[in-house]
């Protein structure tokens, strides 16, 4: 089921969404589209490497972000200085070479640890029961003596949210509490 | 569709497949979902992540007394206390408002109106606004016919504190919670404490959310997103409890269509260039004036007053 594509974009696109997150952050300064912004270049990125697989994945992604932002503040009609004088500004950086790789894995557990700790705790308690303990949703149900539904819920809002803090540096919050 | 939205759907995938009831036919269309870019996207993403997860295992001793055990033992009383509160909705008992049901309240333009119930809850209604309060067995229901109020809710586990409108349902769990009614939409805030919501609609993909400080859920009849907003923005946000409304890097077209929710006469934008520049700052609800001043003198924009619009234009 999984095809050259999808491995190509879980390998060497994912690890890049939380500098992608900045980079967006920096162009975009409404927070609650950043997630969607994330998955346009995701979309685009994916359609074009079904294609073609881009030799260099960072350089790629970001030249996409690029569009994607500019294509967003000319449909926003806003003011766009600061997300222009920002674009140009960031268009340098988005070829160098990313810590991200390298890092992945020695990093991989802490950040987890720490996503875990920023998600809401009624979510967190499932996802902790289910991927710390290894309880099955049926022995979590069990534990909690709360209706499948609930669980299966909580689990479900854990899993989404889990990846956005998982991609998320907490430093970079932009006007986030 | 929103990627939050989709993100949910995914997750749901993600549960589905881990429920030990995994059939042949949920493989099939499981797939056929998949066969679109941006599900694939959004459960790959979703699935990376969730993978990784599994290595959290080998913490689990360690962290087993540092922080699992205590919080999630909170957590676990917190939603015991829920699902009880759930079963009390059931129960009978006393009336809560008076026995004549609904009393009705009504806001006109640019009113505000403050009541404070027998409990000491208050419930704060702004402009243009219809509400009734009624009781239903052990049940506290306000009734949002339309408009904008601000719930600030004592919390009893044994009277139950239900905000309906359009069709939606909001259940108190200790809360201060705004809830705004517009002709297609819903929206709630919650400031304190926690809420359900429970939207109602054709296509809402999140029926039934916990809503917590922070959560800013707006539900439309095909859907329901929850974003997260800076306690100081909420706050802004409901500067109208004080008359003031709070703009920050709001188009001016937008700024415009929120005076005229307070104000007889109507601020018109007349070019969608001028709509789409933004402004800052603090003004009274009712002092149209404060904005049309800004148009004029910071924008150099041309304001002309007919009587019953003020027209701002190049």
């Amino acid at each position: 089921m999984v095809s050259e594509v999808d491995d190509w974009f879980v390998r060497e696109v994912l690890p890049l969404e939380t500098s992608l997150r900045k980079f967006l952050r920096r162009g975009w300064r409404n927070e609650a589209d950043i997630r969607d912004l994330c998955q346009d270049v995701y979309v685009a990125v994916y359609e074009a490497a079904s294609r073609e697989i881009p030799a260099s994945a960072r350089a790629f992604v970001f030249a996409v972000a690029r569009n994607v932002l500019a294509d967003r503040v000319r449909r926003a009609q806003i003011v766009p200085i600061e997300a222009v004088a920002d674009l140009e500004e960031l268009g340098l950086s988005a070829d160098e070479p990313g810590p991200e790789r390298a890092a992945m894995a020695r990093q991989d557990l802490r950040k987890l640890q720490a996503a875990l700790d920023r998600l809401p705790e009624r979510w967190r308690e499932v996802v902790v029961m289910r991927k710390v303990q290894g309880l099955s949703l049926a022995e979590i149900v069990a534990r909690l003596g709360i209706a499948e539904r609930t669980v299966s819920q909580h689990l479900t809002l854990g899993i989404a949210a889990l990846a956005n803090v998982f991609h998320d540096d907490p430093t970079d919050q932009g006007d986030k509490p | 569709m929103k990627a939050d939205e989709l993100d949910t759907i995914a997750a749901q995938w993600i549960v589905c497949r881990e429920n030990g009831r995994w059939t042949a036919s949920d493989q099939a269309q499981f797939e056929a979902w998949l066969a679109q870019p941006s599900h694939r996207i959004a459960y790959l993403r979703l699935s990376d992540v969730w993978s990784r997860a599994g290595r959290l295992k080998a913490l689990a001793p360690q962290r087993r007394h540092r922080f699992f055990s205590f919080r999630a033992g909170a957590a676990a009383a917190k939603v015991a206390a829920l699902f009880a509160l759930a079963v009390c909705l059931g129960a009978g008992g006393y009336a809560w408002f008076s026995r004549s049901n609904d009393v009705r309240y009504a806001t006109g333009l640019g009113e505000r109106e403050i009541i404070t119930l027998a409990d000491g809850s208050r419930i704060e209604l702004n402009t243009q606004t219809v509400l009734r309060l009624s009781s239903e067995g052990t049940k506290r229901i306000v009734k949002l016919d339309s408009g904008q109020a601000y719930f600030d809710i004592r919390h009893n586990a044994l009277r139950p504190f239900i905000v309906l409108t359009g069709g939606h349902r909001i259940v108190d769990i200790g809360t201060k919670f705004e809830v705004r009614s517009d002709v297609n939409k819903v929206q709630v805030t919650l400031l304190e404490g926690s809420a359900q919501f429970e939207a109602v609609g054709t296509q809402v993909t999140r029926q039934n959310a916990i809503l917590l400080p922070g959560d800013v859920a707006v539900a439309t009849e095909k859907s329901m997103r929850i974003v997260r907003k800076p306690k100081e923005k909420l706050l802004a946000e409901l500067g109208w409890r004080h008359g003031v409304i709070v703009f920050d890097h709001t188009r001016l077209a937008d700024a415009a269509a929120e005076f005229n929710r307070y104000n007889r006469k109507k601020l018109v934008i007349a070019d969608p260039k001028v709509a789409g520049l933004t402004i800052g700052g603090t003004f009274q609800t009712t002092n149209i004036h404060q904005l049309t001043q800004l148009a004029r003198d910071i924008f150099g924009l041309t304001v002309e007053d007919r009587g019953q619009e003020i027209i701002i234009s190049h």
